[in-house]
């Protein structure tokens, strides 16, 4: 019996050995548990006032001789500005000291991981990758460090970060709840269309200055004896046509998805309808799967010279632009969403750099955003891939230069300032974006493919999100 | 005289229960071999059903605090059954015809594999590397290959199509999802149930087939009525191991179709991620689905355990 007893107790604490050791996953590149560094909890959390931070280097030593030696670990999303930034973390640990662990996801198991994260306070991550979606969520939920304190800190915000040099609609749009920073922009992007230039002066067709006149477009090039659709973008179930079709929502009502002076949602209105129904209209002159297509998807089939227009986010310009995989190099022109009944389309999304409330490495996680997202870094940052968000960088002519699309870009973020001056907020109030955009591409989805009306689709959608806020 | 016998006595009660502890053990001596593994598959195992039994009977949302957690009780199951949750019947019928057909496709084709590699011919040990090839590559690796491929305008399949029968297939449209899911998931899991088999057919005994060819029968009757009765045990558990795999099925289709278009490939296990982490992180109605699949996968396992117990005793 003591044989037995000694043996069960010797097993039991070799599985207590082994359930307590970290692990890491195939898919993370580095992940270790942060620990607080030696130096943080006994020295003051701002440098000495006569200390010199004006420029970058002596920021820099500020920073190593309070921080040397601390690590953090950021969580980030597998994304052309990450890309950017792992170019430049050497860079930063050697002038600071401060140590770098990254998890890199995918967008969705990201934001999984950071909401599982941060509602059990674990404290694993110092600094967030957050979507624009999900900035409303995550500052009413608590999981974002307000920033406003280390804005107005001039210590910990030099002036060469330059705060109102980011564009107002991504500083105010993207990273910003209630007037307050939550994060700051790392990455801006609104909707364009790619189209294929060679096609357009074949067929002596101009560019559409309505959505009426792009429908037209898109039909006249699927019926025409080219063998490409007429129109290609992200028609899966889900954020992907729900994404594609807020874009163009606006265009069609101030409030396509949420009455914004009252608060109500309103996806059945007849507004509302019109736009479902013109997405579900411009799907016909697409691919005949396209309601199985991702951005990936998308992008494919315009680079390979099977679509003669492309709706997708300005941030994958690169896709279709990467002269080793793309066979349209040199036909590629862009243009604006056109006006819709209610004007343009507005669209504003991007990502931003955020502290979790439950890090312990607040001050170090913050040095790391200055100088990923800061003026003096953005040249470099923009050089290596990392897409722009600041009006200095769509003025230099090196980063214009690096990236042709840029200068659509910077139109297409410009002309989504319309929508401000209609006094409309893009990405609206509420800590469901995301969730209530599944919900409305998933019934539009299913427009899409004939099983519902656009009336139905518009119904159901309303019905679900009407139902999920009774449960909250 | 007495104290001595009454101490005998006392002396043999002693020994009468320890006697017993012995004998026991000697009697399950495996019991200290498996007692790791046993309380590995209780950590690893139970204890996460458990945890999903309990999350199923509240009200939890993935990024909820503690405090707004609420016991439903039964809540997340009648939801899925008075028809409320949206998808959820349709994903029951969706997953058990892809289990049924998928397996009994495996079943079919591994069979006719293993017949074939059970004949002496060149270049075998090739063929049976072949095999390999798709039991070891990664299925999200495997359906991003398929995916490049059956894309409609530029995939190889109707490269082919085009060219032989001047006809393009749109492959992940709403009416050919199911069909391209089921196609993916049978050549990747094909060649593990043909080497299972093959691997039974060569410890067959030869006795069998030298009286039925001395009886004049051919190759199919040998195969109907030698084969297939002699294999009966090893079929049903190479069914066994697919059903099970077939119902949790998440990977192939997750990275093809999402699910989709619409809700033609949304199975149960995709249903339940999409639930529960698709951006609408209802975790506690994904678990009350979670649970309704082991349900499943454990009534359908449990009927072919019988049937092996049966085979057995025949």
């Amino acid at each position: 019996m003591k044989k037995i007893v000694t043996l069960l107790t010797s097993f039991t604490l070799v599985l207590s050995l082994a359930a307590c050791g970290s692990s890491g996953t195939p898919a993370s590149q580095a992940t270790a548990q942060a620990s607080p560094p030696p130096s943080e909890a006994a020295l003051p959390s701002s440098p000495e006032p006569s200390a010199d931070i004006s420029a970058l280097e002596a920021w820099g030593a500020s920073v190593k001789g309070e921080l040397d030696g601390a690590t953090i670990t950021v969580l980030l999303a597998a994304h052309d500005s990450t890309t950017a930034m792992e170019q430049m973390m050497d860079e930063f640990t050697e002038l600071t000291g401060i140590k770098i662990n990254t998890k890199i996801l995918a967008s969705t198991e990201m934001k999984t991981m950071q909401r599982s994260n941060s509602s059990t306070k674990t404290g694993v991550f110092d600094v967030y990758m957050v979507d624009a979606f999900t900035i409303y969520e995550y500052a009413k939920s608590g999981y974002l460090e307000n920033l406003e304190g280390y804005l107005n800190d001039p210590v910990k915000t030099p002036q060469w970060y330059d705060y109102e040099d980011i564009l107002a609609a991504f500083r105010e749009g993207i990273a910003t709840v209630d007037g307050e920073a939550y994060a700051l922009p790392i990455a801006g992007e609104s909707r364009f269309i790619g189209y294929r230039t060679d096609l357009f002066e074949k067929h002596g067709r101009k560019l559409p200055a309505t959505l009426d006149e792009l429908l037209e477009l898109a039909k006249y090039f699927k019926e025409s004896d080219e063998d490409v659709a007429g129109i290609v973008f992200r028609g899966a179930g889900g954020t992907f046509v729900g994404s594609a079709h807020m874009a163009m929502a606006y265009c069609f009502t101030d409030d396509p998805i949420i009455n914004h002076t009252t608060g109500e949602f309103c996806v059945n209105s007849p507004e509302t309808v019109q736009s479902i129904q013109y997405i579900m209209d411009l799907s016909k002159y697409g691919p005949d799967d396209i309601a199985s297509y991702n951005h990936e998807d998308a992008a494919a089939l315009f680079m390979q010279g099977k679509s003669a227009m492309w709706f997708d986010a300005t941030s994958l310009a690169y896709m279709v632009e990467d002269p080793s995989s793309s066979r349209i190099i040199g036909n590629i022109g862009y243009f604006n969403v056109p006006d819709g009944p209610a004007g343009g389309s507005g669209a504003i999304a991007g990502w931003s750099l955020g502290i979790p409330a439950d890090s312990i490495n607040k001050d170090a996680a913050y040095a790391f955003i200055m100088f990923m997202s800061s003026r003096e870094k953005s040249k470099e940052y923009n050089l290596n891939g990392g897409i722009p968000c600041r009006t200095s960088s769509f003025e230099d002519a090196d980063i214009m230069a690096a990236n042709p699309t840029n200068e659509y870009i910077f139109a297409a973020i410009n002309d989504a300032g319309r929508l401000v001056d209609r006094g409309v907020t893009y990405n609206y109030a509420s800590p469901n974006v995301l969730s209530f955009m599944k919900i409305i591409g998933d019934q539009i989805n299913r427009a899409m493919i004939g099983d519902l009306t656009a009336e139905q689709a518009a119904q159901a959608a309303q019905a679900g999100i009407e139902e999920a806020l009774a449960e909250e | 005289m007495q104290d001595n016998s009454q101490s005998l006595a006392t002396t043999q009660a002693k020994k009468v229960p320890q006697a017993k502890r012995q004998s026991w053990l000697k009697r399950n001596p495996h019991i200290p071999f498996v007692s790791p593994t046993i309380i590995i598959m209780t950590m690893l195992f139970v204890l996460p059903i458990l945890f999903v039994i309990c999350i199923s009977l509240t009200n939890y949302k993935l990024g909820a605090s503690l405090g707004q957690i609420r016991f439903q009780g039964l809540g997340n199951y009648i939801r899925l059954f008075n028809g409320t949750e949206a998808g959820f019947y349709h994903s029951v019928y969706l997953s058990l015809m892809f289990t049924v057909l998928g397996t009994f496709l495996q079943l079919v084709l591994g069979m006719a594999c293993a017949m074939i590699l059970n004949f002496e011919f060149k270049l075998k040990a090739v063929a049976i590397a072949c095999l390999i090839v798709p039991i070891a590559m990664t299925p999200s690796i495997a359906s991003q290959i398929w995916k490049l491929m059956l894309n409609q305008e530029f995939g190889i399949f109707n490269y082919f199509l085009n060219n032989t029968l001047g006809i393009t297939v749109s492959w992940l449209d709403v009416n050919h999802a199911f069909i391209s899911v089921l196609i993916a998931t049978v050549w990747q899991y094909t060649p593990f149930v043909t080497l299972m088999l093959y691997a039974g057919l060569r410890s067959l005994p030869d006795s069998p087939y030298d009286s039925a060819k001395l009886e004049g029968a051919n190759s199919l009757q040998m195969f109907v009525y030698i084969t297939l009765p002699m294999m009966k045990r090893l079929i049903i558990l190479c069914s066994l191991l697919r059903v099970i795999d077939m119902l949790k099925t998440f990977d192939i289709p997750y990275v093809l179709t999402q699910g989709g278009p619409g809700s033609a490939t949304q199975f149960l296990s995709l249903l339940i991620y999409d639930t529960g982490f698709g951006e609408t992180n209802f975790v506690s109605r994904a678990s009350a689905m979670a649970v309704i699949l082991i349900i499943i996968v454990s009534l359908l396992s449990l009927i072919l355990f019988r049937a092996i117990s049966r085979a057995r005793e025949e």
